[in-house]
Protein backbone atom coordinates (compact mmCIF):
# COMPACT_ATOMS: atom_id res chain seq x y z
CA UNK A 1 0.00 0.00 0.00
CA UNK A 2 1.37 3.41 -0.91
CA UNK A 3 -0.27 6.72 0.05
CA UNK A 4 -1.40 8.81 -2.90
CA UNK A 5 1.02 11.71 -2.35
CA UNK A 6 3.96 9.32 -2.04
CA UNK A 7 2.89 7.52 -5.23
CA UNK A 8 2.54 10.84 -7.05
CA UNK A 9 6.01 11.95 -6.07
CA UNK A 10 7.57 8.56 -6.96
CA UNK A 11 5.84 8.64 -10.35
CA UNK A 12 7.38 12.02 -11.09
CA UNK A 13 10.83 10.71 -10.02
CA UNK A 14 10.43 7.67 -12.22
CA UNK A 15 9.51 9.86 -15.17
CA UNK A 16 12.46 12.17 -14.50
CA UNK A 17 14.82 9.18 -14.27
CA UNK A 18 14.29 8.60 -18.06
CA UNK A 19 13.89 4.87 -17.40
CA UNK A 20 10.93 4.74 -19.80
CA UNK A 21 12.47 7.09 -22.36
CA UNK A 22 15.49 4.79 -22.55
CA UNK A 23 13.44 1.60 -22.87
CA UNK A 24 13.93 -0.01 -26.28
CA UNK A 25 10.21 -0.83 -26.60
CA UNK A 26 9.01 2.65 -25.70
CA UNK A 27 7.86 4.90 -28.54
CA UNK A 28 6.25 7.61 -26.45
CA UNK A 29 5.99 8.65 -22.80
CA UNK A 30 3.45 11.16 -21.57
CA UNK A 31 3.01 12.25 -17.97
CA UNK A 32 -0.57 13.37 -17.45
CA UNK A 33 -0.75 15.25 -14.17
CA UNK A 34 -4.42 16.15 -14.54
CA UNK A 35 -5.45 12.54 -14.99
CA UNK A 36 -3.00 11.19 -12.44
CA UNK A 37 -1.15 8.91 -14.77
CA UNK A 38 1.70 8.09 -17.10
CA UNK A 39 0.92 6.86 -20.59
CA UNK A 40 3.38 4.65 -22.45
CA UNK A 41 3.15 3.63 -26.09
CA UNK A 42 5.18 0.52 -26.78
CA UNK A 43 6.12 -1.54 -29.80
CA UNK A 44 5.15 -5.17 -29.26
CA UNK A 45 7.80 -7.71 -28.31
CA UNK A 46 8.48 -10.54 -30.76
CA UNK A 47 6.90 -13.03 -28.35
CA UNK A 48 3.75 -10.93 -28.05
CA UNK A 49 3.54 -10.58 -31.81
CA UNK A 50 3.88 -14.36 -32.19
CA UNK A 51 1.21 -15.02 -29.55
CA UNK A 52 -1.18 -12.62 -31.27
CA UNK A 53 -0.68 -14.29 -34.63
CA UNK A 54 -1.12 -17.75 -33.10
CA UNK A 55 -4.10 -17.04 -30.82
CA UNK A 56 -5.95 -14.27 -32.63
CA UNK A 57 -4.57 -14.52 -36.15
CA UNK A 58 -3.92 -10.79 -36.08
CA UNK A 59 -0.98 -8.42 -36.33
CA UNK A 60 -0.20 -6.19 -33.35
CA UNK A 61 0.54 -2.53 -34.00
CA UNK A 62 1.28 -1.18 -30.52
CA UNK A 63 0.57 -1.53 -26.82
CA UNK A 64 -0.62 1.22 -24.51
CA UNK A 65 0.13 1.09 -20.80
CA UNK A 66 -1.36 3.56 -18.39
CA UNK A 67 0.23 3.75 -14.95
CA UNK A 68 -2.23 5.27 -12.52
CA UNK A 69 -3.40 5.05 -8.91
CA UNK A 70 -6.29 3.12 -7.40
CA UNK A 71 -7.95 5.10 -4.64
CA UNK A 72 -9.90 1.97 -3.73
CA UNK A 73 -6.83 -0.14 -3.03
CA UNK A 74 -4.34 2.69 -2.38
CA UNK A 75 -2.02 0.96 -4.81
CA UNK A 76 -0.49 1.68 -8.22
CA UNK A 77 -2.79 0.46 -10.97
CA UNK A 78 -1.67 -0.76 -14.39
CA UNK A 79 -4.06 -0.43 -17.33
CA UNK A 80 -3.43 -1.91 -20.76
CA UNK A 81 -4.82 -1.68 -24.28
CA UNK A 82 -3.52 -3.41 -27.38
CA UNK A 83 -4.03 -2.25 -30.94
CA UNK A 84 -4.01 -4.38 -34.05
CA UNK A 85 -2.84 -3.33 -37.50
CA UNK A 86 -5.43 -3.66 -40.23
CA UNK A 87 -5.90 -2.69 -43.77
CA UNK A 88 -9.34 -1.87 -45.09
CA UNK A 89 -9.63 -1.23 -48.83
CA UNK A 90 -5.87 -0.74 -48.88
CA UNK A 91 -5.99 1.91 -46.17
CA UNK A 92 -3.84 1.03 -43.16
CA UNK A 93 -5.47 1.58 -39.78
CA UNK A 94 -5.23 0.54 -36.16
CA UNK A 95 -8.06 -1.00 -34.19
CA UNK A 96 -8.53 -1.72 -30.50
CA UNK A 97 -8.27 -5.44 -29.76
CA UNK A 98 -10.27 -6.99 -26.93
CA UNK A 99 -9.32 -10.68 -26.83
CA UNK A 100 -11.18 -12.84 -24.33
CA UNK A 101 -8.07 -14.60 -23.07
CA UNK A 102 -5.73 -11.65 -22.66
CA UNK A 103 -3.64 -13.45 -20.03
CA UNK A 104 -2.58 -16.16 -22.52
CA UNK A 105 -1.85 -13.59 -25.17
CA UNK A 106 0.43 -11.66 -22.81
CA UNK A 107 1.80 -14.91 -21.39
CA UNK A 108 1.09 -13.84 -17.80
CA UNK A 109 -1.22 -16.69 -16.76
CA UNK A 110 -0.84 -17.43 -13.06
CA UNK A 111 1.23 -14.27 -12.55
CA UNK A 112 -1.38 -11.55 -12.88
CA UNK A 113 -5.16 -11.39 -13.08
CA UNK A 114 -6.58 -9.08 -15.73
CA UNK A 115 -10.11 -7.96 -16.39
CA UNK A 116 -11.88 -5.53 -18.69
CA UNK A 117 -13.13 -2.47 -16.94
CA UNK A 118 -14.44 1.00 -17.70
CA UNK A 119 -12.19 3.62 -16.13
CA UNK A 120 -14.05 6.54 -14.61
CA UNK A 121 -11.04 8.91 -14.66
CA UNK A 122 -10.44 8.24 -18.35
CA UNK A 123 -13.90 9.25 -19.60
CA UNK A 124 -15.23 5.76 -18.94
CA UNK A 125 -13.03 4.21 -21.63
CA UNK A 126 -12.46 0.45 -21.67
CA UNK A 127 -9.07 -0.93 -20.54
CA UNK A 128 -7.73 -4.18 -19.23
CA UNK A 129 -6.72 -3.63 -15.62
CA UNK A 130 -4.17 -5.68 -13.70
CA UNK A 131 -6.09 -6.44 -10.52
CA UNK A 132 -4.20 -4.65 -7.75
CA UNK A 133 -5.60 -6.35 -4.64
CA UNK A 134 -2.45 -8.45 -3.96
CA UNK A 135 0.01 -5.70 -4.86
CA UNK A 136 1.52 -5.13 -1.43
CA UNK A 137 2.15 -8.89 -1.02
CA UNK A 138 3.81 -9.03 -4.44
CA UNK A 139 5.85 -5.85 -4.11
CA UNK A 140 6.46 -5.88 -0.34
CA UNK A 141 5.44 -2.84 1.68
CA UNK A 142 7.90 -2.62 4.55
CA UNK A 143 8.20 1.00 5.60
CA UNK A 144 12.02 1.17 5.27
CA UNK A 145 11.78 0.32 1.55
CA UNK A 146 8.83 2.64 0.80
CA UNK A 147 10.99 5.05 -1.23
CA UNK A 148 11.47 2.39 -3.93
CA UNK A 149 7.90 1.02 -3.89
CA UNK A 150 6.90 2.26 -7.34
CA UNK A 151 10.22 1.30 -8.93
CA UNK A 152 9.79 -2.27 -7.62
CA UNK A 153 6.18 -2.29 -8.77
CA UNK A 154 7.24 -1.26 -12.29
CA UNK A 155 9.90 -4.00 -12.36
CA UNK A 156 7.33 -6.66 -11.45
CA UNK A 157 4.15 -5.45 -13.14
CA UNK A 158 5.79 -4.24 -16.39
CA UNK A 159 9.39 -5.28 -16.99
CA UNK A 160 8.99 -8.84 -15.66
CA UNK A 161 6.81 -9.83 -18.62
CA UNK A 162 7.82 -7.28 -21.29
CA UNK A 163 11.56 -7.33 -20.58
CA UNK A 164 13.81 -4.31 -20.33
CA UNK A 165 16.59 -3.37 -22.68
CA UNK A 166 18.07 0.09 -23.17
CA UNK A 167 17.41 1.68 -26.54
CA UNK B 1 -33.95 -5.58 7.39
CA UNK B 2 -33.90 -8.82 5.43
CA UNK B 3 -37.55 -8.17 4.47
CA UNK B 4 -36.46 -5.03 2.61
CA UNK B 5 -33.56 -6.89 1.01
CA UNK B 6 -35.86 -9.70 -0.05
CA UNK B 7 -38.28 -7.23 -1.64
CA UNK B 8 -35.41 -5.72 -3.61
CA UNK B 9 -34.09 -9.16 -4.54
CA UNK B 10 -37.51 -10.15 -5.88
CA UNK B 11 -38.00 -6.89 -7.77
CA UNK B 12 -38.31 -7.41 -11.53
CA UNK B 13 -38.58 -5.30 -14.64
CA UNK B 14 -40.27 -5.93 -17.95
CA UNK B 15 -37.58 -5.89 -20.57
CA UNK B 16 -38.21 -5.82 -24.28
CA UNK B 17 -35.15 -6.96 -26.18
CA UNK B 18 -35.10 -6.36 -29.90
CA UNK B 19 -32.42 -7.95 -32.02
CA UNK B 20 -30.88 -5.92 -34.80
CA UNK B 21 -31.81 -7.40 -38.21
CA UNK B 22 -28.09 -7.64 -39.08
CA UNK B 23 -27.88 -10.68 -36.78
CA UNK B 24 -30.44 -12.62 -38.77
CA UNK B 25 -30.64 -14.25 -42.17
CA UNK B 26 -32.89 -12.62 -44.72
CA UNK B 27 -36.43 -13.96 -44.50
CA UNK B 28 -36.25 -14.74 -40.77
CA UNK B 29 -39.64 -14.43 -39.06
CA UNK B 30 -40.12 -10.95 -37.59
CA UNK B 31 -41.25 -12.26 -34.21
CA UNK B 32 -37.90 -13.96 -33.71
CA UNK B 33 -36.27 -10.54 -33.37
CA UNK B 34 -38.23 -9.56 -30.27
CA UNK B 35 -38.06 -11.01 -26.79
CA UNK B 36 -40.24 -9.96 -23.86
CA UNK B 37 -38.73 -11.09 -20.58
CA UNK B 38 -39.05 -10.31 -16.88
CA UNK B 39 -35.63 -9.61 -15.48
CA UNK B 40 -34.68 -9.15 -11.81
CA UNK B 41 -33.39 -5.66 -11.01
CA UNK B 42 -30.51 -7.40 -9.26
CA UNK B 43 -28.75 -9.10 -12.14
CA UNK B 44 -26.86 -8.23 -15.34
CA UNK B 45 -28.50 -8.01 -18.76
CA UNK B 46 -25.68 -10.13 -20.14
CA UNK B 47 -26.88 -13.09 -18.04
CA UNK B 48 -29.73 -13.34 -20.56
CA UNK B 49 -27.43 -13.75 -23.55
CA UNK B 50 -27.66 -17.59 -23.54
CA UNK B 51 -31.47 -17.24 -23.72
CA UNK B 52 -31.18 -14.70 -26.54
CA UNK B 53 -28.64 -16.73 -28.54
CA UNK B 54 -30.76 -19.82 -28.05
CA UNK B 55 -33.85 -18.10 -29.40
CA UNK B 56 -32.18 -16.81 -32.54
CA UNK B 57 -29.54 -19.50 -33.17
CA UNK B 58 -31.41 -21.12 -36.04
CA UNK B 59 -31.69 -17.79 -37.85
CA UNK B 60 -28.25 -16.28 -37.22
CA UNK B 61 -26.38 -15.04 -40.26
CA UNK B 62 -23.01 -15.87 -38.62
CA UNK B 63 -21.56 -17.78 -35.67
CA UNK B 64 -21.23 -15.37 -32.73
CA UNK B 65 -19.05 -17.80 -30.79
CA UNK B 66 -16.28 -17.92 -33.39
CA UNK B 67 -16.50 -14.57 -35.17
CA UNK B 68 -13.83 -12.47 -33.45
CA UNK B 69 -14.30 -9.56 -35.88
CA UNK B 70 -17.71 -8.63 -34.52
CA UNK B 71 -18.57 -6.94 -31.23
CA UNK B 72 -21.97 -6.99 -29.54
CA UNK B 73 -23.57 -4.52 -27.16
CA UNK B 74 -26.93 -3.19 -25.99
CA UNK B 75 -28.45 0.17 -26.86
CA UNK B 76 -31.40 2.15 -25.63
CA UNK B 77 -32.73 4.78 -28.05
CA UNK B 78 -29.53 4.36 -30.09
CA UNK B 79 -27.37 5.14 -27.05
CA UNK B 80 -25.02 2.32 -25.97
CA UNK B 81 -25.79 1.02 -22.48
CA UNK B 82 -23.28 -0.90 -20.38
CA UNK B 83 -24.13 -4.44 -19.30
CA UNK B 84 -21.83 -4.24 -16.30
CA UNK B 85 -24.29 -2.34 -14.11
CA UNK B 86 -27.26 -3.98 -12.36
CA UNK B 87 -30.37 -3.92 -14.53
CA UNK B 88 -32.26 -1.88 -11.92
CA UNK B 89 -29.51 0.73 -11.88
CA UNK B 90 -29.66 1.07 -15.66
CA UNK B 91 -33.41 1.44 -15.45
CA UNK B 92 -33.22 4.12 -12.73
CA UNK B 93 -30.88 6.17 -14.89
CA UNK B 94 -32.84 5.74 -18.10
CA UNK B 95 -36.17 6.29 -16.31
CA UNK B 96 -35.30 9.99 -16.04
CA UNK B 97 -36.75 10.12 -19.52
CA UNK B 98 -39.64 7.82 -18.66
CA UNK B 99 -41.72 8.75 -21.69
CA UNK B 100 -39.36 6.71 -23.81
CA UNK B 101 -40.32 3.54 -21.97
CA UNK B 102 -43.96 3.45 -22.90
CA UNK B 103 -45.66 3.02 -26.21
CA UNK B 104 -48.47 5.31 -27.24
CA UNK B 105 -50.90 2.42 -26.82
CA UNK B 106 -49.66 1.66 -23.36
CA UNK B 107 -50.04 5.30 -22.42
CA UNK B 108 -53.73 5.00 -23.13
CA UNK B 109 -54.40 2.22 -20.65
CA UNK B 110 -54.93 2.99 -16.99
CA UNK B 111 -52.19 0.78 -15.55
CA UNK B 112 -49.28 1.71 -17.72
CA UNK B 113 -47.06 -1.25 -18.37
CA UNK B 114 -43.50 -0.04 -18.35
CA UNK B 115 -40.85 -1.70 -20.44
CA UNK B 116 -37.13 -1.22 -20.45
CA UNK B 117 -36.53 -1.32 -24.20
CA UNK B 118 -33.12 -2.46 -25.28
CA UNK B 119 -31.69 -3.25 -28.65
CA UNK B 120 -28.95 -5.80 -29.24
CA UNK B 121 -26.60 -4.52 -31.92
CA UNK B 122 -23.23 -5.40 -33.39
CA UNK B 123 -20.38 -3.69 -35.18
CA UNK B 124 -16.77 -4.00 -36.26
CA UNK B 125 -15.68 -1.64 -33.50
CA UNK B 126 -17.10 -0.76 -30.13
CA UNK B 127 -18.41 2.42 -28.56
CA UNK B 128 -15.47 3.56 -26.40
CA UNK B 129 -17.15 3.13 -23.02
CA UNK B 130 -18.67 -0.30 -23.58
CA UNK B 131 -17.27 -3.65 -22.50
CA UNK B 132 -18.17 -6.02 -25.32
CA UNK B 133 -20.50 -8.94 -24.68
CA UNK B 134 -18.23 -11.97 -24.89
CA UNK B 135 -19.12 -15.53 -25.82
CA UNK B 136 -17.53 -16.68 -22.56
CA UNK B 137 -20.06 -17.91 -20.02
CA UNK B 138 -17.89 -16.69 -17.16
CA UNK B 139 -17.60 -13.07 -18.30
CA UNK B 140 -20.27 -11.72 -15.95
CA UNK B 141 -19.19 -13.92 -13.03
CA UNK B 142 -15.56 -12.75 -13.26
CA UNK B 143 -16.56 -9.11 -13.50
CA UNK B 144 -19.01 -9.42 -10.59
CA UNK B 145 -16.46 -11.17 -8.36
CA UNK B 146 -13.97 -8.42 -9.11
CA UNK B 147 -16.62 -5.88 -8.02
CA UNK B 148 -17.06 -7.74 -4.74
CA UNK B 149 -13.27 -7.75 -4.21
CA UNK B 150 -13.33 -3.96 -4.49
CA UNK B 151 -16.33 -3.77 -2.17
CA UNK B 152 -14.59 -5.98 0.38
CA UNK B 153 -11.51 -3.76 0.23
CA UNK B 154 -13.52 -0.55 0.55
CA UNK B 155 -15.50 -1.87 3.52
CA UNK B 156 -12.76 -3.67 5.41
CA UNK B 157 -9.43 -2.31 4.15
CA UNK B 158 -8.42 -5.72 2.84
CA UNK B 159 -9.70 -8.44 0.51
CA UNK B 160 -9.22 -11.09 3.19
CA UNK B 161 -12.93 -11.74 3.80
CA UNK B 162 -13.68 -12.50 0.15
CA UNK B 163 -10.42 -14.31 -0.50
CA UNK B 164 -11.20 -16.57 2.48
CA UNK B 165 -14.32 -17.92 0.80
CA UNK B 166 -13.93 -21.56 -0.18
CA UNK B 167 -14.28 -22.54 -3.85
CA UNK B 168 -17.69 -24.00 -3.02
CA UNK B 169 -18.81 -20.81 -1.29
CA UNK B 170 -17.63 -18.67 -4.22
CA UNK B 171 -19.57 -20.91 -6.61
CA UNK B 172 -22.62 -20.83 -4.36
CA UNK B 173 -22.40 -17.02 -4.21
CA UNK B 174 -22.58 -16.55 -7.99
CA UNK B 175 -25.01 -19.48 -8.21
CA UNK B 176 -27.37 -17.60 -5.90
CA UNK B 177 -27.54 -14.76 -8.45
CA UNK B 178 -28.31 -17.11 -11.30
CA UNK B 179 -30.79 -19.33 -9.45
CA UNK B 180 -32.23 -16.37 -7.46
CA UNK B 181 -31.50 -18.03 -4.12
CA UNK B 182 -31.88 -15.19 -1.62
CA UNK B 183 -30.83 -17.16 1.47
CA UNK B 184 -27.54 -18.26 -0.10
CA UNK B 185 -26.85 -14.74 -1.31
CA UNK B 186 -27.42 -13.20 2.14
CA UNK B 187 -25.43 -15.92 3.88
CA UNK B 188 -22.31 -15.33 1.80
CA UNK B 189 -22.57 -11.58 1.29
CA UNK B 190 -22.81 -11.20 5.09
CA UNK B 191 -19.40 -12.87 5.40
CA UNK B 192 -17.90 -10.09 3.29
CA UNK B 193 -19.83 -7.21 4.84
CA UNK B 194 -18.90 -5.24 7.91
CA UNK B 195 -21.08 -3.66 10.59
CA UNK B 196 -18.36 -1.01 11.08
CA UNK B 197 -17.16 -0.22 7.56
CA UNK B 198 -14.13 1.99 6.91
CA UNK B 199 -15.70 3.41 3.76
CA UNK B 200 -18.95 2.94 1.84
CA UNK B 201 -18.77 1.49 -1.70
CA UNK B 202 -20.74 4.14 -3.52
CA UNK B 203 -21.30 4.85 -7.20
CA UNK B 204 -23.14 7.96 -8.37
CA UNK B 205 -24.65 8.11 -11.82
CA UNK B 206 -26.22 11.05 -13.51
CA UNK B 207 -28.08 10.90 -16.79
CA UNK B 208 -27.41 13.69 -19.24
CA UNK B 209 -29.67 14.97 -21.96
CA UNK B 210 -27.16 13.62 -24.50
CA UNK B 211 -28.18 10.15 -23.29
CA UNK B 212 -24.79 9.45 -21.75
CA UNK B 213 -24.15 8.61 -18.10
CA UNK B 214 -21.77 10.50 -15.90
CA UNK B 215 -20.32 8.16 -13.31
CA UNK B 216 -18.38 9.02 -10.16
CA UNK B 217 -17.10 6.90 -7.31
CA UNK B 218 -16.43 9.12 -4.28
CA UNK B 219 -14.54 7.82 -1.26
CA UNK B 220 -16.73 8.33 1.80
CA UNK B 221 -14.97 7.70 5.09
CA UNK B 222 -17.06 6.20 7.89
CA UNK B 223 -14.37 6.26 10.56
CA UNK B 224 -16.00 7.75 13.66
CA UNK B 225 -18.87 9.28 11.71
CA UNK B 226 -22.29 8.27 10.43
CA UNK B 227 -23.16 10.92 7.83
CA UNK B 228 -26.50 11.61 6.20
CA UNK B 229 -26.70 12.12 2.44
CA UNK B 230 -26.95 15.86 3.14
CA UNK B 231 -23.63 15.73 5.01
CA UNK B 232 -21.91 14.31 1.92
CA UNK B 233 -23.85 16.39 -0.61
CA UNK B 234 -20.60 17.82 -1.97
CA UNK B 235 -19.32 14.31 -2.75
CA UNK B 236 -22.58 13.26 -4.38
CA UNK B 237 -23.15 16.31 -6.56
CA UNK B 238 -20.72 17.46 -9.19
CA UNK B 239 -19.97 21.02 -8.14
CA UNK B 240 -18.01 21.58 -11.35
CA UNK B 241 -21.24 21.19 -13.30
CA UNK B 242 -23.00 23.65 -11.00
CA UNK B 243 -25.63 21.16 -9.80
CA UNK B 244 -27.16 21.69 -6.38
CA UNK B 245 -29.37 19.46 -4.28
CA UNK B 246 -32.55 21.34 -5.19
CA UNK B 247 -32.15 20.43 -8.86
CA UNK B 248 -32.08 16.66 -8.49
CA UNK B 249 -33.92 13.75 -6.93
CA UNK B 250 -31.83 11.07 -5.28
CA UNK B 251 -32.99 7.68 -6.53
CA UNK B 252 -31.81 4.36 -5.20
CA UNK B 253 -33.35 1.00 -6.15
CA UNK B 254 -36.13 2.89 -7.91
CA UNK B 255 -37.06 4.76 -4.70
CA UNK B 256 -36.76 8.49 -4.04
CA UNK B 257 -34.46 8.91 -1.04
CA UNK B 258 -34.67 11.89 1.36
CA UNK B 259 -31.43 13.82 1.93
CA UNK B 260 -31.63 13.27 5.70
CA UNK B 261 -31.24 9.47 5.30
CA UNK B 262 -28.15 8.01 7.00
CA UNK B 263 -25.67 6.70 4.46
CA UNK B 264 -24.93 3.49 6.35
CA UNK B 265 -28.65 2.69 6.72
CA UNK B 266 -29.10 3.28 3.03
CA UNK B 267 -26.12 1.06 2.21
CA UNK B 268 -27.15 -1.80 4.44
CA UNK B 269 -30.73 -1.83 3.14
CA UNK B 270 -30.45 -0.85 -0.50
CA UNK B 271 -27.06 -1.94 -1.79
CA UNK B 272 -27.01 -3.81 -5.08
CA UNK B 273 -26.12 -7.43 -5.73
CA UNK B 274 -22.52 -6.46 -6.61
CA UNK B 275 -22.06 -4.89 -3.16
CA UNK B 276 -22.10 -1.26 -4.33
CA UNK B 277 -24.68 1.33 -3.36
CA UNK B 278 -25.83 3.05 -6.56
CA UNK B 279 -27.32 6.51 -6.33
CA UNK B 280 -28.93 7.94 -9.42
CA UNK B 281 -29.42 11.68 -9.69
CA UNK B 282 -32.52 12.45 -11.67
CA UNK B 283 -33.18 16.05 -12.73
CA UNK B 284 -36.29 17.58 -11.20
CA UNK B 285 -38.41 18.97 -13.98
CA UNK B 286 -38.28 22.76 -13.81
CA UNK B 287 -35.15 22.73 -11.60
CA UNK B 288 -32.85 25.69 -12.25
CA UNK B 289 -29.96 23.69 -13.65
CA UNK B 290 -31.64 20.39 -14.27
CA UNK B 291 -33.08 21.07 -17.66
CA UNK B 292 -30.09 22.87 -19.10
CA UNK B 293 -27.11 21.00 -17.74
CA UNK B 294 -27.97 17.41 -16.92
Amino acid sequence: MIPYQEWHSQLQSLYDSQIFHNWALCQDVHLNDEKDGLLLRLIPTRQLQKNTERIENKLLNHIELYLTYSKVYNEPLLLLRIWEEKSIDGIPMTKLMLPTDIESLLDVQGKFQLGLDTIINLEGSVWYSFHPCDTSCIVGDQAEFMSTYLRRWVSIFIFSWLGYEDS
Amino acid sequence: MNDIKQLLWNGELNVLVSIDPSFLMKGSPREIAVLRIRVPRETYLVNYMPLIWNKIKSFLSFDPLTDSEKYFWFEHNKTPIPWNYPVGVLFDCLAGKSATFTTSFENQVKDVLTFLRIHLVMGDSLPPTIIPIASSKTQAEKFWFHQWKQVCFILNGSSKAIMSLSVNEARKFWGSVITRNFQDFIEISNKISSSRPRHIPLIIQTSRTSGTFRISQPTISMTGVNPTLKDIEGDILDVKEGINGNDVMVICQGIEIPWHMLLYDLYSKLRSFDGFLYITLVPIKGGDKASSEL
